[in-house]
């Protein structure tokens, strides 16, 4: 054989074999560890709920997990990322047992693909507030103080939730043509909150719950439900479930009075009723 | 082995130059002489095994090396053969000793260590075992090259002008050293220069290229006498230095 | 909001991610980057471009085929369930965190590396054959030492793309706190609760952590004098 082939051979051999060692790393299970060890309790450990949720829960749903896992005798185990993230996962097979997203528009896109098990459930409500970087000087500001500002960021109204829902609320005042050329759009909720908290614009429409959780911010008036519907947080078990009957369990646990009281501190509103 | 010689019959086409050339030398030196840009070192290039012709045969004695006819080739690793170059190219991240030490990866360390010392002592390089390329002259970097190539023990050695980029009186030394070492290790030497007086004075037996494909092949005494044809006698002549001042260098 | 002693993990884990993702460079990078940069062969140019769609891609693109690469109904799983084997539960677990990191920093190293190679004077590996020494040898004994300084660079470089990796990581690793929570998505977490003070404290945290094992690299460049 030609030496160069015989090389190019060799090397090709070569990463093959890297790419199975790769795989059965990841096979036998070993792994750097958070110095807590989940199942600390007994020599078996316990079964896992995997539970895919929107980054704003976190809080909440850390916090609260432990009651779940006492009475249930289960680990909880999240993964947090951006809810659009987590459907994609969940399309092509992640292991999660349960979802809970920001907004309804992808549970319904995965209850119409067959992916989900049993009725999606709203949890809590994700209104608007306008906000504006604490300590500013300039009195509070009013709905009818929108057109003096200079500069409003606000999510881009065709990708972002947040950004529809203001779009929604300002024409509904009737003064979204008006500030055209004056709004800064966000390609998320992350950003507008950012444009708000370093005072790069004179006030903002972020979720209530950034605007409860951010220390610099400070809220100046909530856009009503009425007038602009809440985005819904909504949870749903997983057709693929390993743990359908845990699965279910959190799901309904989401709306018991402990986690329902967590939400509202963090600047959730209850969720819409039927 | 002190009876061979090398062989070529080779075809080569590369971008802007075409090599069609045949030569046989017996054993001893043999100096390719000729302009610069004739494929002399192209030729050398087919002995050391890192140039492949496109048609063809080379041969040392009754081994061949390669044979398209046959599809045999043997590689330069397997050849067996001493090589310095123009540049000499010195791994300039070993020291002198590690650079000898480079091709003696077949013997134990004790037998290694040995051979180098003797290496570094026969070319005079004890001082300079510990230093790099670039902490020595012309001439000593040379004769480290040399000792490297021959280190190994190799059945013929093969030369591309080394000693052209050497000052004068340092070319001299090295031409004594080259042509002891023929004589003493009794492999078959094949050298490349396009300096007359060089190829004069080292060949046993001359191959001048002509450009061409034209080859004449001879004892130089010979060739400068009668030259075969008249860029031939142009390139031999070319020095206008009388008969006997070449003859009486070798 | 995480506590100090959340940060601990976090770090350790990007740390050994980063690392095992840029010796995973190392090993598969620096054989293609050779083989690039000493032969011409049909298809190079397209495994060029293919090696370098990751520097190109946005990483949650690159998560995404990764995903599909190595998920349950992905190749993978596939092969393994034709084998009848049981498919591996690579994704979600901080493996599939070092293949995230791997893919999006093997183009540094490769692009790097090839560079460097081909810059190794071609007369040297030649006079290496005629001592004897075969192209493996060639390769590690000469090659190499004499296109340290730029493949030790690639390798940084890639390092210090594997530690700041998130997009990618988020997609195929996921964000799960005390198994795959890498310090990039720990910091975004900050980010999304709009406290940036905490972010930057991890910022500098991690830098500081980081710009050690740049130094030490730096210093490991220094050795090599030719």
């Amino acid at each position: 054989m030609r030496r160069s082939a015989r090389t190019t051979r060799a090397v090709a051999a070569w990463l093959a074999l890297l790419a199975l060692a790769v795989v059965l790393l990841g096979a036998s299970g070993c792994a750097p560890a958070a110095d807590a060890p989940e199942g600390a309790t007994g020599a078996t450990p316990r079964r896992q709920l995997m539970v895919f949720a929107a980054s704003s829960l976190r809080a909440v749903l850390e916090s609260t997990a432990p009651a779940f896992e006492a009475e249930h005798d289960v680990d909880v185990v999240f993964n947090f990322a951006a809810s659009g993230v987590l459907q994609k996962q969940i399309e092509v097979g992640a292991p999660a047992d349960v979802f809970v997203s920001a907004s309804a528009k992808q549970v319904a896109s995965l209850a119409a693909s067959g992916l989900t098990s049993g009725a999606a459930s709203p949890v809590a409500a994700n209104g608007i507030v306008l906000a504006r970087r604490s300590g500013t000087p300039a009195p509070p500001l009013a709905p009818g103080d929108l057109t003096d500002l200079e500069l409003l960021a606000v999510g881009d109204p065709e990708t972002t939730p947040h950004g529809a829902m203001a779009k929604a609320y300002l024409e509904s005042l009737g003064v979204w043509d008006a500030l055209a050329g004056r709004l800064t759009l966000g390609a998320n909720a992350e950003q507008t909150l950012a444009h708000v908290s370093a005072g790069e614009v004179d006030a903002g429409f972020i979720f209530a719950t950034q605007a409860t959780s951010t220390p610099g911010v400070e809220t100046m008036f909530a856009v009503p439900a009425d007038v602009v519907p809440p985005s819904v947080i909504v949870a749903t078990a997983l057709a693929d479930a390993e743990q359908p009957d845990a699965a279910a369990a959190y799901v309904e646990f989401l709306a018991a009075p402990e986690v329902q009281q967590a939400l509202t501190e963090a600047g959730f509103l209850p969720a819409p009723a039927e | 082995m002190v009876n061979e010689g090398f062989s070529v019959s080779v075809r080569k086409h590369l971008p802007g130059f075409d090599l069609d050339v045949g030569w046989r030398s017996p054993a001893g030196f043999t100096v390719l002489f000729g302009y610069s840009g004739a494929g002399k070192s192209l030729t050398l290039g087919m002995l050391t095994g890192t140039v492949r012709p496109d048609s063809g045969r080379v041969t040392l004695g009754d081994e061949v090396l390669a044979d398209t006819a046959t599809r045999t080739f043997v590689a330069p690793q397997d050849r067996g053969f001493g090589f310095v170059s123009q540049s000499c190219e010195l791994f300039p991240h070993l020291s002198v000793r590690g650079n000898i030490a480079y091709g003696l990866h077949r013997l134990d360390r004790r037998r290694r260590a040995e051979r180098v010392d003797e290496m570094l002592a026969a070319f005079g390089l004890e001082d300079l075992a510990e230093k790099r390329s670039g902490q020595l002259s012309g001439g000593q970097r040379q004769r480290a090259a040399l000792a490297r190539a021959l280190a190994p023990r190799p059945r013929a050695l093969l030369l591309d002008e080394p000693l052209s980029a050497l000052d004068l009186p340092v070319r001299a030394e090295m031409r004594a050293l080259l042509k002891r070492v023929q004589r003493e290790w009794e492999i078959p030497v094949v050298m490349v220069t396009h300096d007359l007086y060089e190829a004069a004075a080292l060949a046993d037996s001359l191959v001048v290229y002509a450009g061409d494909g034209v080859v004449q092949t001879g004892a130089p005494a010979e060739l400068i006498a009668a030259p075969g044809t008249p860029e031939i006698r142009r390139l031999l002549h070319a020095m206008e230095l009388p008969l006997s001042v070449l003859t009486s260098a070798a | 909001m995480p506590a100090i002693a959340d940060i601990e993990f976090p770090i350790r884990l990007s740390l050994l991610v980063a690392a095992c993702a840029t010796l995973l460079v190392a090993l598969v990078g620096l054989p293609l980057a050779y083989l690039l940069a000493t032969r011409e062969f049909r298809g190079k140019t397209l495994l060029d471009v293919a090696l370098t769609l990751p520097l190109v891609l946005p990483p949650i693109v690159t998560g995404y085929y990764l995903l599909l690469l190595v998920g349950r109904n992905g190749a993978v799983g596939r092969l393994a369930d034709a084998l009848g084997l049981q498919a591996p539960e690579i994704t979600f677990t901080w493996v599939a965190a070092v293949l995230a990191a791997f893919a999006v920093a093997l183009p540094f190293t490769i692009k790097t590396a090839r560079a460097a190679f081909e810059g190794v004077d071609r007369g040297l590996l030649a006079t290496s054959a005629t001592l004897g020494r075969g192209e493996l040898a060639t390769a590690v004994f000469v090659m190499l030492p004499l296109a340290a300084r730029g493949v030790l660079a690639g390798l940084v470089l890639s390092f210090a793309r594997a530690l700041g990796e998130f997009g990618a990581t988020i997609m195929v690793a996921g964000n799960i706190p005390g198994r795959t929570n890498t310090m990039p998505l720990e910091i975004y977490n900050a980010v999304v609760y709009g406290d940036w003070r905490h972010a930057t404290a991890l910022v500098v945290l991690f830098t500081v952590v980081s710009a050690g094992f740049m130094l030490a690299a730096s210093a490991l460049s220094r050795r090599v004098t030719w």
